[in-house]
């Protein structure tokens, strides 16, 4: 997919809450050996997606200097919504004082949701409906205790404000491309804590064929290849999966390395591929390209390819994804069951 | 205060913004509709999000919609402008006098397990 009229990233700002669990602690408790990652982010007492949503918008907004005023629409990207029923985008916006003609929704695709709210605002942005939008992934990802999604479900979001190429962008969007099928690798029904998944199904007709599918079909519509790309971010629901569809499809280690956050952050959900990116454009030069590859279960990924302009200098996030990380604490198993309200006084 | 009460304030909480007075210009936050200092009228005014904490104390005992976050650390802030703020401290283990911190936004408490959510500002030390 192209706009019609050139848009782009103006701004960008990423959040990662204080406290990390080690996967060793969560292993000793349930008595396993392998961990599929060293540790993973969780939410404070007082956070959730709203909460994280703001702070990441707040970065991206004070870090680019944009004009709250031309901000048009707000759409959140998470599978933890705070409500049920009543959109967190209204209690964000009003937050970051941003006007009251805005567009504004909670959009729900597992872990695709922050690539979907990309995708429309550069709809609504290209059309002319609106000036810039924000569209934001940011998750507070449940794991039942004892399951395989405890080690990797963590909390993190990413905002990106978008507009047109001309209003400055510091990435500019070259193209994008989508592929989804009806595939239940993973969901959670209505009024469930947790969600469920269907353990190995979840990896090669899911996270494989989706991302392989939308990559290529990207590739072959607008004929770009592995090496015209400086960078390359897929969704990181642990290490082993980025890393193998990296290899698959021809990109090299150097390539994904400064996005590769899931290690010590763990699955961010809507906010991983969208938290990748931003660390990515931590490092991106002008005339880098890179691309962004999300996964969603259910199933979807969403490609995008974006070439980093000469603005990126003096638009970077403040502090950089990397210092979000070097901050963060390590937090025993009970204050992470007590602050994820698995054990409540 | 009720849930429809709590959204009145909404946007003090949300987003630090105090009072200014037009006579001798002493800013207050919670905002007030006349000076403290000369009792002149006011106006709204947009505080900084920066300061650093004077003072602090901690807080054991709190009404129940609390009790999911206590203990807290309640501290004095003064911000950049030089306004000085009561507010409520998170990402804290240990305070000190000095420490910079800067306004977020976090849940302050919620009415029960199907009410309202209440988010406001609260100081954590500077990312």
């Amino acid at each position: 997919m192209r706009p019609t009229r050139e848009v782009g990233i103006y701004g960008y700002g990423a959040y990662i809450p204080r406290y990390i669990i080690e996967n060793r602690d969560i292993a000793d408790l349930w008595g396993r050996d392998a961990t599929p990652i060293k540790s993973k982010s969780f939410p404070s007492y007082d956070e959730d997606t709203i909460t994280i949503a703001y702070e990441a918008a707040l970065r991206a907004i004070e870090s680019s200097g944009a004009d709250p005023s031309l901000i048009g629409a707000v759409f959140i990207g998470s599978e933890s919504k705070p409500y049920a029923v009543k959109p967190s985008g209204t209690v964000v916006a009003e937050a970051l004082g941003l006007g009251r003609n805005i567009l504004s929704a909670d959009y729900e695709f597992a872990c695709k949701a922050g690539t979907e709210a990309m995708q429309t605002v550069f709809g609504l942005v290209s059309s002319g409906m609106i000036r810039m939008g924000l569209a934001i992934g940011a998750d507070t990802a449940q794991g039942r205790p004892g399951d395989e999604l405890e080690y990797t479900a963590a909390a993190g979001g990413a905002a990106y404000i978008i507009s047109r190429v001309e209003d400055g962008v510091l990435a500019r969007l070259e193209a994008s491309y989508t592929y989804v099928s009806d595939t239940p690798d993973f969901w959670r029904r209505s009024l469930e804590e947790y969600p469920r998944h269907l353990y190995r199904f979840t990896g090669e007709p899911a996270y494989f064929h989706h991302i392989m599918s939308s990559v290529k079909g990207l590739f072959e519509e607008y004929g770009y290849s592995p090496s015209d790309f400086k960078y390359a971010v897929f969704h990181q629901p642990n290490y082993k999966f980025p890393t193998r569809v990296a290899k698959k499809l021809g990109f090299t280690m150097d390539q994904i390395k400064p996005g590769l956050v899931v290690a010590l952050v763990g699955n961010t959900y809507s906010g991983s591929s969208l938290l990748g990116l931003a660390a990515t454009l931590d490092v991106a030069e002008p005339g880098d390209k890179i691309l962004l590859a999300s996964f969603g279960s259910g199933a979807g990924s969403d490609s995008m390819v974006f070439e980093v302009t000469d603005l990126i200098e003096e638009r970077r996030m403040r502090p950089p994804v990397s210092k979000l990380i070097s901050r963060m604490i390590p937090g025993d198993y009970a204050t992470y069951a007590m602050f994820r309200d698995i054990l409540r006084r | 205060m009720t849930e429809v009460s709590d959204w009145r304030f909404r946007r003090y909480r949300y987003r630090l913004i105090g009072s200014r007075c037009r006579e001798c210009g002493e800013t207050s936050y919670p905002p007030r509709r006349r000076c403290s200092r000369c009792g002149g009228a006011t106006e709204e005014y947009q505080l900084p999000r920066r300061g650093r904490v004077v003072h602090y104390t901690l807080l054991k005992a709190l009404p129940t919609r609390y009790n999911h976050y206590r203990p807290y650390f309640l501290a004095v802030v003064e911000l950049s402008d030089g306004t000085r703020v009561i507010g409520m401290l998170t990402d804290v283990d240990e305070p000190s006098e000095g420490m910079e911190v800067e306004a977020t936004l976090r849940k302050l408490y919620t009415y029960g397990e199907d009410g309202k959510i209440i988010y406001g500002v609260k100081f954590r030390p500077v990312l």
